[in-house]
């Protein structure tokens, strides 16, 4: 694995377990691509974009653990792209400490994929990296511009 | 004594970490008040006492640092301490802050051990410590 991609997930899986209490894991195996899928952007700058894509099933896990929820609550699903949005501005802020030079933060947009087809596509454009966060799968790339 | 808190941030999410991590570390503060950015964080400020802002640096309409320049240019709000809380990695712009009257800062993401150490202080009247705050 590049340098570059070990960084960023090493930064994801900080976010993730400090403020979410979700441990990240390597896929072993095939895994099913989902069939709907949130993707998170942020602009880093003259650097590129760092993309973060997963269900909105994992937004809402978030989301549940961040705030609290019941299993289940209504109320996560309603947050899981905000909690998707917060979780990359984390990783990306650490993400960017590790710049040279330390790129300037924009703010964070939420994309979908509507089928696993187009997971299976993004994921192969963006050469992303795949892993699983408490079972569910989650691709993390960093798009730099050249 | 009441001490309260204006929480801005464009998350709702990180308005309601914010929110449980003052609570976990058992902050005596009264009342929270909430803004999605800092021009309705300004709103909030009209006929309401605030001791402190917690904002976030990168929103839109109005950012954390358009919004620390409106409130210390306002007689009306420029001894309110304005705190951010963010993402961003870079020294130099957080030195920048400071100079432009941000009295701490605290990274995302953070512990609710990490923000008593912040907003402390400010409860006790020492905003010298809150600037001591690690980058």
């Amino acid at each position: 694995m590049p340098q570059q991609t070990a960084s960023l997930l090493e930064c994801l899986a900080e976010a993730l377990e400090s403020t979410a209490f979700v441990s990240l894991m390597p896929v072993e195996g095939e895994v099913s691509a989902p069939s709907s899928t949130l993707v998170a952007t942020i602009p880093l700058g003259a650097a590129g974009r760092i993309h973060l894509a997963a269900p909105a099933a994992l937004g809402a896990l978030i989301a549940t653990n961040i705030l609290s929820l019941e299993p289940g609550a209504p109320e996560a699903m309603l947050r899981a792209r905000d909690a998707m949005k917060e979780i990359l501005n984390m990783t990306a802020g650490a993400y960017s400490s590790t710049l040279d030079p330390i790129p300037e933060m924009g703010l964070p947009e939420i994309s979908t994929l509507d089928d696993a087809p187009s997971w299976e596509s993004w994921v192969g454009r963006m050469s992303a990296e795949v892993v699983l966060a408490d079972e569910h799968v989650v691709a993390i790339a960093f798009e730099g511009r050249s | 004594m009441s001490f309260n808190i204006l929480i801005v941030d464009d998350s709702e999410t990180t308005r309601a970490l914010i929110r449980r991590s003052i609570q976990i570390a058992q902050l005596p503060v009264g009342e929270l008040f909430e803004a999605g950015n800092g021009a309705v964080a300004l709103q909030q400020l009209k006929g309401r006492q605030v001791d402190l802002i917690l904002a976030d640096l990168h929103m839109p309409e109005m950012n954390g640092v358009e919004l620390a320049k409106a409130v210390l240019g306002d007689p009306a709000t420029k001894s309110i301490p304005v705190a951010i809380v963010s993402a961003e990695p870079s020294a130099t712009r957080i030195a920048a802050l400071r100079q432009a009257g941000v009295k701490g800062y605290l990274r995302k993401p953070f512990t609710p051990e990490s923000l008593n150490n912040l907003v402390r202080p400010f409860l006790e009247g020492n905003h010298a410590a809150a600037n001591r705050q690690p980058a």
